[in-house]
């Protein structure tokens, strides 16, 4: 499968290295306002949630856009958005279940994740998140990792379990 | 702007008064930010007589232009004040995402003079700053008021600076956090923040940092992140934490057992970072822009503390109401203990020396039940610590003479200078978890040499000598040998201090996170400037980069000379020269070791450029850095100091 | 470039710390300059030896091995 943004919450430690990584990759300029992923923190609890575009291949933005200004790019799969096109009118924002578009605070315009469309390394955020919440990957292969995971997570609490008996 | 916001904002909470003061280019460039901005700040505006609690005293915030950037870990704020533990210069640093926020909203510093007439707080809405009521906060945890506020403001992606209790009832080791549990622990300026009626700094900040060479920037940046991956120090510390360290310290006998009367305990492993991943680790948190990761949120699952939860602990924080005051068999107590001194609002390193001096004033008979109002301060009770350090925050009964700090508790105690032996400190101020006739003699050097209070392992966090053994060659690169990698040597460590004091202030002028710098060495002082340049669009040269370091270490050793402060009071805990460490831990290394302070200071002097006598930066020093204004004030000072001297005048301690 | 005798070089490398020492000997035999004497003990050894690598103070063979090998080997390089 095409490699995809992978989160995994529980991994998420708040840093947003990857929130500060994609605004100076993007604008040139180091701020969350213009980043294209979030994070989401509860201090109190130590809880932290990063909300990036999901990658959806149906997605909503694309399908409320009256301009077509958000649309399914065909190489890259996922919906990018034309700022030359795009109106502002924000139905692509109050649509994604994720809170992944934005409006940038200068142009007015809507944007997103691009994938950090030609960047070698794959995406900044996932290149720099430093706990693994983020990871750029075919998610056959995360998937199959993690039943493998909870394979192993069985086999050592009955192992465990035998011991204490 | 580049870097930098270009202004600071200074709060007067008698007059109401808000105001901008824009920072020119020759300030930003002979000072940089955070600890130098507000170094300068405090030498200029907080005369050496003044009370620590006079409300015309200050207390600044400083961030540094690359507090918000992409830099490695990029979020912390130094707070700096006239201590109310030492009367001397004091500083402090606390991670977490507030510090960016602060830049954000538009400002490289926030200074706060003046005493509101209630409990007030300051809200910082970009340019919008506002005081306003916090009498419903006062009291509160900072959990607690960050909770309240964020409902009060609509916001829940503000970030708060706040004391707690202790602060506010001028606990004289009271600290300061943000995001909750970040803290600045040190030198107690959360006492002079409560003095002055303000509970706390909300900030939301909708700006960004502008970058003069964005795409040298972003390959400066991602070349260290890289290196970051694949870096033992980062993989250590964000697996187990600064806790990471405790076996590492218990095996070479730095590890604080009974206030130092030993390096180690054979239970160590109880609260090391391996046991705490596996039993009580809840989260793993980072700073803002931080590849590390090295904070923990703790919950704690058994026992009588079942429940609790808090962010930390570091290893400062844990050992001294841990293992310092003879804590170890149930780790949760330890737990306990570092979320009630967060809760409460009070520096851990200092609350748990402060009670371990009494402990053993308690065990040599120096102090009995009578002064301890019935308390019967037994090595390792739990429940004595708990209730100490609840009575120290609320100033009740013992607790309230043990809130002063250790020095002044000895001397109200009337225990004479064999009081003042065993409160290990150094001007005042308590020595960290870090028994140097183990950690290292460097570390033991700079012990005496802090400008902000001694015994701080953070004025030259040379860890040349510690987590240098990682990077082969790294000592040779700066010091020209390797023989300083061991701790205990003497070889080549005065110049190691030197080395590492200035680049350190560097660091903090900066407001990056020493662990990115110091603990992992993955930051380079090369790669520190390539990104300040980058950011600033400067082209400072390496040396003009670490003479800042010089200068800003000067100005404040400066500062302590005005309080008469100098040779006399260079010194370490007698405990470290005259007691060799004595066996407690099978495998322990440095059995027999004492530090050999005297073998170091003079060639120490000489690099500084101190004068002999005095032990005050010279007049040629001082004018090479742009300080001849600072020569000028202590010129007159030298003939009483030494004077003073010839008359074996009693030590300084605060 | 001899900077030093044997007896001089013995004595540097026998130091406990000797980065100051050798810095004021190479002031003092005017081989680097009082700005460079400063600029060297706020940067360090490494920066000391490209320097004197670039003004073939020592050879670039020399240099290298200074930079591995630290000062023992650098003392040798400048002395005769």
């Amino acid at each position: 499968m095409e490699k995809v943004l992978i989160y995994d919450q529980e991994k998420c430690a708040g840093c947003r290295s990857c929130v500060v990584g994609c605004s100076l990759y993007h604008d040139g300029e180091c701020s969350k306002i213009l980043s294209r992923i979030n994070v989401v923190r509860n201090e109190r609890y130590g809880e932290s949630f990063v909300a990036g575009c999901d990658l959806c291949t149906d997605p909503p933005c694309a399908a409320v856009c009256p301009t077509g200004a958000c649309s399914v790019d065909p190489v890259m799969g996922i919906a990018k958005i034309d700022p030359n096109v795009c109106i502002g009118c924000k139905e692509c924002m109050i649509h994604c279940p994720f809170g992944a578009v934005k409006i940038h605070p200068a142009t007015k315009k809507a944007f997103k994740c691009d994938l950090c469309e030609g960047r070698e390394e794959g995406p900044v955020c996932a290149d720099w998140c430093p706990s693994g919440a983020i990871t750029w990957g075919d998610p056959d292969l995360a998937v199959k990792a993690k039943r493998r995971q909870k394979m192993q997570e069985r086999i050592n609490a009955a192992t465990m379990a035998k011991e204490v008996s | 702007m580049d870097g930098w916001a270009g202004q600071r904002l200074r709060v007067d909470l008698t007059k109401g008064k808000i105001t901008k003061e824009p920072l020119t280019l020759e300030y930003r460039k002979k000072w940089i930010g955070g600890r130098g901005f507000n170094s300068d700040v405090i030498y200029n505006e907080v005369p050496p007589e003044m009370s620590p609690f006079d409300p015309r005293t200050r207390v600044c915030f400083g961030v540094g232009p690359m507090n918000g950037t992409a830099a490695p870990s990029t979020g912390r704020v130094t707070v700096t004040c006239k201590s109310p533990l030492t009367g001397g210069f004091g500083d402090s640093s606390m991670g977490g995402h507030w510090g960016a926020e602060v830049k954000y909203a538009g400002y490289d510093q926030i200074i706060i003079q003046g005493k509101a007439k209630n409990p007030v707080y300051i809200w910082i809405d970009d340019d919008k700053v506002e005081i306003r009521d916090a009498s419903h906060l006062w009291g509160k945890f900072p959990r607690d008021a960050d909770t309240m506020i964020k409902e009060e403001l609509k916001d829940e992606d503000i970030h708060i600076m706040l004391i707690g209790p202790a602060g506010e009832n001028m606990v004289r080791f009271a600290c300061t956090f943000n995001d909750v549990w970040r803290a600045a622990g040190r030198t107690g300026h959360g006492a002079v923040i409560g003095s002055k009626n303000l509970k706390g700094i909300a900030t939301r900040g909708s700006g960004g940092v502008k970058i003069a060479r964005p795409k040298e920037f972003m390959e400066v940046c991602n070349k260290l992140r890289q290196k970051f991956k694949n870096d033992p120090m980062k993989i250590g510390l964000y697996e187990l934490g600064s806790l990471c360290l405790i076996n590492f310290a218990n095996k070479d006998g730095w590890l604080p057992w009974k206030n130092l009367q030993y390096g180690g305990t054979p239970l160590a492993n109880n609260m090391s970072g391996e046991t705490h991943s596996q039993t009580v680790l809840k989260h793993r948190e980072g700073c803002y822009a931080c590849p590390i990761c090295c904070g923990r949120f703790t919950e704690i699952k058994e026992g009588r503390w079942a429940g609790e939860h808090f962010g930390g602990p570091e290893y400062e924080h844990a050992v001294p109401t841990g293992p310092r005051v003879g804590i170890i068999e149930d780790a949760n107590d330890i737990w306990h203990n570092a979320r009630l001194t967060n809760d409460l609002g009070m520096d851990g390193i200092e609350t748990g020396a402060v009670i371990s001096s009494a402990m053993e004033w308690y065990q040599r008979g120096l102090i009995t039940t009578k002064d301890t109002g019935g308390m019967e301060l037994e090595w390792g009770d739990e429940d004595v610590v708990d209730q100490l350090i609840q009575d120290i925050a609320y100033r009740r009964g013992f607790g309230n003479v043990l809130a002063e700090g250790a020095s002044r508790a000895s001397d109200k105690l009337g225990l004479g200078d064999d009081g003042q032996y065993y409160t290990i400190a150094t001007r005042g101020m308590a020595l960290p978890g870090d028994d140097p006739r183990g950690l290292g003699f460097g570390y033991g050097l700079s012990f005496a040499m802090g400008t902000r209070g001694g015994c701080d392992h953070l004025r030259s966090l040379c860890c040349l000598e510690l987590s240098g053994a990682l990077y082969p060659g790294l000592n040779t690169k700066y010091l020209g040998d390797e023989r300083p990698q061991k701790p205990t040597t003497t070889a080549g460590k005065p110049y190691m201090v030197y080395y590492e004091e200035n680049q350190k202030a560097v660091v903090d002028c900066l407001n990056v996170c020493c662990f990115t710098t110091h603990w992992s060495y993955a930051v380079l002082t090369q790669d520190q400037l390539d990104y300040f340049n980058a950011c600033t669009g400067l082209d400072m040269t390496l040396d003009e980069f670490l003479e800042v370091g010089e200068r800003v270490h000067n100005l404040e050793r400066a500062y302590w000379a005005l309080l008469m402060s100098g040779a006399r009071e260079d010194r370490v805990p007698e405990r470290f020269t005259n007691e060799p460490m004595p066996q407690h831990v099978d495998y322990q290394t440095n059995v027999g070791a004492t530090l050999p302070i005297g073998e170091m200071l003079p060639k120490y002097y000489k690099y500084r450029d101190y004068e002999a006598g005095t032990g005050f930066p010279s007049e040629r020093k001082l004018k090479q850095l742009g300080l001849g204004y600072v020569a000028e004030d202590i010129k007159p000072l030298r003939k009483k100091y030494m004077s003073e001297t010839e008359k074996k005048k009693k030590k300084y301690y605060y | 470039m001899a900077v030093m005798n044997k007896q001089q070089a013995k004595k540097l490398a026998e130091m406990n710390d000797f980065f100051l020492d050798l810095l004021n000997l190479l002031k003092e035999k005017r081989v680097i300059s009082n700005k460079e004497h400063r600029t060297f003990l706020l940067t360090g050894y490494e920066k000391l030896v490209e320097h004197l690598g670039k003004k073939k103070i020592i050879s670039p063979v020399d240099a290298k091995k200074a930079m591995k090998s630290g000062f023992t080997s650098l003392v040798s390089s400048l002395s005769k």
